[in-house]
């Protein structure tokens, strides 16, 4: 099955109702088709709104190697591609995780500090 | 700015501003909100209601996974921005009610700064200074490898 990105969503591709309605067309047809196409026809998306709601959420239900099978993306600029990574990757961080995420203990326990940055 | 109207209740929604300078290769883009704040944005969620100060609530409000929505998932934007400017050696401040903090990755060591100001801004600004010198300081980049 093709997402014509483009053609569903026109120009309207940054908040998290936008998303929505991708990832909506995805999970009513996720068991029936084999694969989806997603086809960006080079529109730059740039809006972690938009991306987690479309197809990061995907990653709490589903395992990397069934988003893999099941999704192939299309002219997709490199900047969105590299974002959407980005977001799988925080999704399936939060799926190992637990719904509570991340500790607020942990966090605001943290000092304000100067460290070497990471190669 | 999804944010903005995500979060901040502002009736104004957000004024936003940016700059290039193309001597230093830089673009400052900054963002600002007249709306409840970030401290009270998240105080509404009850596990969060505990936060004792503005630059708890800014520092928190920058970590994956966490949002004043409550039953929703979301909470990626600013961890995201902030994983952006990390790439590309750049600054982002976010300031809100007191609180005022830097991320700075200018230089070799990457700084953190807190700031309390005297007066109180009830909204949020967050204001960012974006390398535009070398196109590769713009891609997130994984140590998981790519998924697609």
């Amino acid at each position: 099955m093709k997402i014509d990105i483009k053609g569903i969503s026109k120009k309207r591709t940054v908040t998290r109702d936008e998303g929505e309605r991708i990832q909506r067309i995805l999970r009513k047809s996720w068991n029936k088709e084999q694969h989806f196409i997603v086809d960006f026809d080079n529109v730059l998306v740039a809006s972690v709104s938009f991306l987690d709601e479309a197809f990061g959420k995907l990653a709490l239900q589903y395992t990397k190697e069934d988003l893999q099978k099941k999704l192939k993306f299309e002219n997709m600029v490199e900047y969105d591609r590299a974002l959407l990574n980005d977001i799988l990757y925080s999704r399936l961080r939060q799926r190992e995780l637990g719904e509570d995420g991340p500790s607020l203990h942990k966090v605001v326990q943290k000092k304000s500090k100067t460290v070497s940055r990471n190669p | 700015m999804t944010n903005t109207f995500d979060h901040s209740e502002s009736q104004r929604g957000c004024h936003v501003c940016a700059q290039s300078y193309p001597a230093s290769k830089k673009i400052r883009l900054c963002i600002a909100d007249f709306g409840i704040g970030i401290l009270a944005s998240l105080r509404k969620v009850p596990k969060y209601n505990n936060l004792r100060n503005d630059y708890e609530a800014i520092k928190l409000a920058v970590k994956e996974g966490i949002t004043s929505r409550i039953g929703i998932d979301a909470g990626y934007g600013l961890s995201h921005i902030q994983r952006f400017i990390k790439v590309n050696q750049g600054k982002m401040y976010i300031l809100s009610g007191k609180g005022k903090i830097l991320w700075d990755y200018t230089g070799i060591k990457y700084k953190e700064k807190k700031q309390t100001m005297h007066n109180v801004f009830q909204g949020a600004i967050i204001d960012l200074e974006i390398n535009a010198g070398r196109e590769g300081l713009y891609f997130l980049q994984s140590d998981e490898g790519q998924i697609f």
